[in-house]
């Protein structure tokens, strides 16, 4: 009998064959991928630099997109208060706002799990100050440590420095926040796996404890990971949105989607709606893609709903 | 049951204190309190002296000490801001804040349960569907988002609904209602709504899969061979075992929402609690930042334990497991 | 005169994303009042469909699709589901198999007990029930019953709380019990302590039960006649004793030397070799032959019928038998 690599096994797998039946997942997943590549080539695919002070000119402030009156072809989607080009800020935001949402979620998966893996196989007290930390953790929201923090940061080291750490800050205070998720979720799944037998085997084989959480139990708890990693993501861009509308994330001087719409909020009123709408619509679109695949991946790799 | 009680308060005790030393923290490090309250004219002799005078100079722990003393008596500092007691003014501001959440908080309940049990009976029906589908847009909207387009549609457009403020509020024994005048309520419906908007596709969710996975649970299949109604089968059988996690991660999310609620009073102008930590934030007034953490830490702390010590008492197996 | 229970034909199919999957493929058998029929064979052949499907109970996506159920005469297996209420609970009980699963967890004993009498008798006193409840805990011999109305599941032991189901599924006199592996999850002391409580009501009661295990030894001790599953078919039937004495069926040869006892010790379990197939993929013709030590040509092309010998009361599906 020929074994087949894992490629091999991944192309002839249920997932596969559930994912091409499913058109939402297919078209979430394309518009995901393409929204992903247009935001990293961001150099290439805006069509100006936000960031360049000396491209921008005031005097370009407020047009409106260009199917509607006043507007100007070179700014597709109008200009901001400051006069950039609305099209190439969201897409630079974008950017940062992935960047943010993936590392930060790197971050809380690799803690979590690891803390996860500890407390489920060594039990005992580690595992029990493990749960209480975490529990403590997670009736706090995150959302508030992460506004809190952020204020009294700001509050201590002034605006300006703020400005200059604000993606690593972002990044490790959302990823600190949300490990406790990863951390309950793999230590369900150890315990879960402990008890079978395969783990009594290895035990008895003489395999080093390290070994057998490595190689042995954690392939095993690796679906509940993905499912929940992708929700993490959706929810991290969120997150870094709050706080960036709230003036409590990116500056406005590099603004990511959620500083764009709290920039827009001001002239919504007065006329200049698309510059809270465009980001808006695009903020929403991108989380939107990331729960839906999130939810079927869930579907997809829970073995009870095989009954069909 | 009795031990699990005391042990959820030692725990709870635990956690006020260690909210006290983090605002203590702040506090102590975070601002300088003698830069707020001098001029510039001040000279540096003076600014040194009033530091001993204020009881800056004094150790750490004698500090902390006197924090923690006056904490428990209430008194959590002065604003610099509204220059009077940061409690007063916290507790001034508390009473809007709490309407909003306990509008939003009806709003929830009064959708998320029927909507749920219908999802979790009849999954495959159109309206279930919808219902699904409609949640999972509703998850993925930021709360600001929803906000900023309600006020869009029904105050910039339709008229219909302001945008802005409290409205008329009545003064009820220090407690200032907006729910007694009709102008109050009006401008209760935008920011209630907004903030139920996350946390009411979540609890449909929520609600429908644990329904679910009860309705495929043995002891429900021994009700439908008993011969039970289907009514009774559904809501007594099968949404008493649904409500057991859904208190569980209700009382989680009640700390979301405080958040939510910065962010909603913030689009609204709601001079509530949210609203004042903002203003806080802007003005760099310690002390009403500190004060707020430990005002909303107190809040959280409460309400979670008093939702283990319920989902403690309803759950059978949790109640009785003491008295053995 | 008709017999308590009679199924005929029975098809029973699962609906799946690939297609239709059958699960019972044209099962027979009859019950009579006071009669004790065991169900047997291993896991997946089919013997709990089968009793679902007496009720209508199966879980989905599983359906009933031809055949019928002859219930004191009558087809209930095109029933409508309010129809089939009057009879679930009230004329025919179901014993599940693991009790701590199959009680509440979130409400008192008394509860779920008074509640099976309100379902069927609607005019039924709160007092009148309580009385009924306890005099059916006492039946099956549980100490202090009148405490034991307030009390939760879980604050019984296994063997306590099978009684209680037991006495759930007596509270309305039904005509017909079916018990679904009622001892596995149970000691093996209290299995007995169970069994005998069972014929023991079937007895004084005169009510019919279908006992379905895959504990051949349980079941030829307890039943007066013996249905033996394989892979959705019958296979044989007869008499408890004949059939357990002098097996015609080579998978029933197999099952029974299968037992431990009779063995002397230091000497081999026998075992069937192979597993029984997966529903997706069973063998053509006779699907017990890839495992049989007498298949012949014949059975991979023909499946055998079920054939009535002599005398009558045994059937046995097996081209060595003509």
């Amino acid at each position: 009998m020929k074994t087949k690599s894992t490629w091999q096994r991944f192309k002839d797998s249920y997932i596969l064959y559930s994912f091409f039946r499913d058109p939402v997942a297919i078209i979430s997943c394309v518009i995901l991928v393409t929204l992903t590549i247009v935001a990293f080539t961001a150099p290439v695919s805006a069509p100006y630099d936000p960031y360049d002070t000396s491209s921008i000119s005031i005097l370009d402030a407020e047009l409106p997109p260009v199917w509607m009156d006043g507007g100007d072809t070179n700014f597709l989607l109008g200009t901001d208060d400051q006069g950039r080009d609305l099209l190439s800020t969201m897409i630079y935001g974008m950017r940062v706002s992935i960047i943010i949402g993936l590392c930060a979620v790197a971050l809380q998966a690799v803690l979590g799990v690891i803390i996860g893996l500890v407390a489920g196989y060594f039990g005992g007290k580690l595992d029990s100050f493990f749960m209480r930390l975490a529990d403590v953790q997670l009736s706090f929201s995150y959302l508030m440590v992460a506004i809190f923090v952020s204020a009294v940061l700001q509050a201590a080291i002034g605006v300006g420095r703020f400005e200059e750490i604000a993606v690593p800050f972002l990044i490790v205070v959302i990823g600190l926040a949300q490990w406790p998720q990863y951390a309950r979720t793999v230590r369900a799944s150890v315990l879960a796996e402990k008890k079978k037998e395969y783990v009594e085997a290895s035990r008895v084989i003489g395999l080093r404890s390290n070994r057998i959480m490595w190689r042995h139990i954690l392939p095993n708890c690796l679906s509940p990971i993905f499912v929940l990693s992708t929700i993490q993501v959706a929810n991290a861009i969120m997150s870094e949105a709050a706080l960036s509308f709230l003036g409590l994330g990116m500056p406005p001087h590099k603004p990511s989607l959620g500083s764009l719409i709290n920039i827009g909020f001001e002239y919504m009123l007065s006329g200049s709606w698309w510059i809270t709408a465009f980001p808006g619509f695009l903020l929403v679109v991108l989380i939107l893609v990331i729960n839906l695949l999130g939810d079927w991946l869930r579907d997809v790799l829970n073995p009870k709903l095989y009954k069909g | 049951m009795f031990a699990f009680i005391v042990r959820r308060i030692a725990q709870a005790l635990l956690v006020m204190f260690i909210i006290s030393i983090v605002g203590f923290a702040i506090k102590h490090n975070v601002g300088d309190p003698v830069r707020m309250i001098t001029g510039i004219s001040t000279s540096e002799a003076e600014r040194e002296a009033l530091r001993e005078e204020m009881g800056l100079k004094d150790p750490v722990l004698v500090q902390y000490g006197r924090f923690l003393k006056n904490a428990l008596h209430g008194d959590l500092g002065t604003s610099y801001f509204y220059q009077r007691p940061a409690t007063s003014v916290i507790l001034e501001k508390a009473p809007a804040t709490i309407e909003l959440v306990l509008a939003s908080s009806l709003i929830i309940i009064l959708f998320s349960v029927p909507l749920g049990i219908y999802a979790a009976i009849y999954p495959k029906r159109i309206f279930s569907r919808c219902i699904m589908g409609g949640s999972i847009v509703g998850v993925s909207l930021p709360v600001f988002l929803t906000a900023i387009v309600l006020i869009y549609i029904f105050s910039v457009e339709l008229g219909w609904l302001p945008s802005f403020g409290r409205g008329d509020t009545v003064n009820i024994g220090g407690w200032e209602t907006g729910l007694l005048t009709w102008d109050g309520i009006k401008h209760l419906i935008l920011p209630a709504v907004s903030l139920s908007s996350i946390m009411l596709p979540l609890f449909i969710r929520l609600i429908r899969s644990e329904m679910m996975e009860v309705l495929e649970s043995e002891y429900i299949k021994f009700a439908w061979a008993k011969g039970l109604k289907k009514y009774r089968i559904w809501f007594v059988h099968a949404f008493k075992n649904t409500l057991l996690p859904v208190i569980t991660v209700g009382g989680v999310q009640l700390g979301i929402t405080i958040a939510f609620t910065i962010l909603t009073e913030t689009v609204f102008q709601w001079q509530g609690l949210g609203f004042l930590f903002m203003e806080a934030v802007e003005r760099s007034d310690t002390s009403l930042l500190v004060a707020y953490l430990v005002f909303v830490g107190l809040v959280m702390v409460v309400v979670n334990t008093l939702v283990d010590i319920i989902y403690g008492w309803v759950n059978p197996q949790v109640r009785l497991a003491g008295a053995k | 005169m008709t017999k308590l229970l009679e199924v005929n034909d029975l098809v029973v199919n699962f609906a799946l994303r690939f297609g239709d999957l059958t699960a019972l493929n044209g099962i027979s058998f009859d019950v009579d009042s006071g009669e004790r029929l065991g169900l047997v064979g291993e896991s997946g052949a089919g013997k709990s469909v089968a009793g679902f499907s007496i009720i209508n109970l199966i879980s989905k996506p599983g359906y009933i699709a031809s055949g019928a159920v002859l219930f004191e005469g009558r087809d209930i297996s095109a029933l409508s589901t309010e129809q089939m209420r009057h009879i679930r609970g009230n004329r025919i009980s179901m014993i599940f198999q693991d009790p701590m699963m199959t009680l509440n967890p979130v409400l008192t004993i008394g509860t779920q007990m008074v509640e099976t009498l309100k379902a069927h008798r609607p005019k039924i006193s709160r007092q009148e029930a309580e009385r009924i409840a306890l005099e059916k805990l006492s039946q099956v011999y549980i100490p202090s019953p009148e405490k034991r109305l307030q009390q939760y599941p879980h604050e019984f032991s296994g063997g306590m709380r099978q009684r209680i189901v037991i006495a759930i599924s007596l509270l309305t006199d039904p005509a017909l019990i079916i018990a679904d592996e009622p001892t596995t999850a149970l000691d093996v002391t209290i299995q007995a302590e169970i069994m005998d409580l069972l014929m023991e009501l079937c007895t004084t009661q005169k009510m019919g039960l279908i006992l379905i295990s895959h504990d051949l030894g349980v079941v030829s001790q307890t039943t007066q006649k013996i249905t033996v599953m394989y892979a959705g078919k019958i296979v044989e039937s007869g008499p408890t004793h004949d059939v357990v004495a002098a097996p015609k069926h080579p998978y029933t040869q197999g099952l029974i030397s299968a037992l431990p006892q009779g063995l002397h010790g230091g000497k081999r379990l026998n075992q069937i070799p192979g597993s029984m197939p997966n529903l997706t993929s069973i063998p053509p013709g006779c699907s017990f032959h890839p495992r049989c030590t007498h298949a012949m040509d014949i059975c991979i092309q023909h499946t055998p019928e079920l054939q009535t010998d002599e005398t009558g009361s045994r059937q046995v599906a097996c081209h060595l038998y003509g």
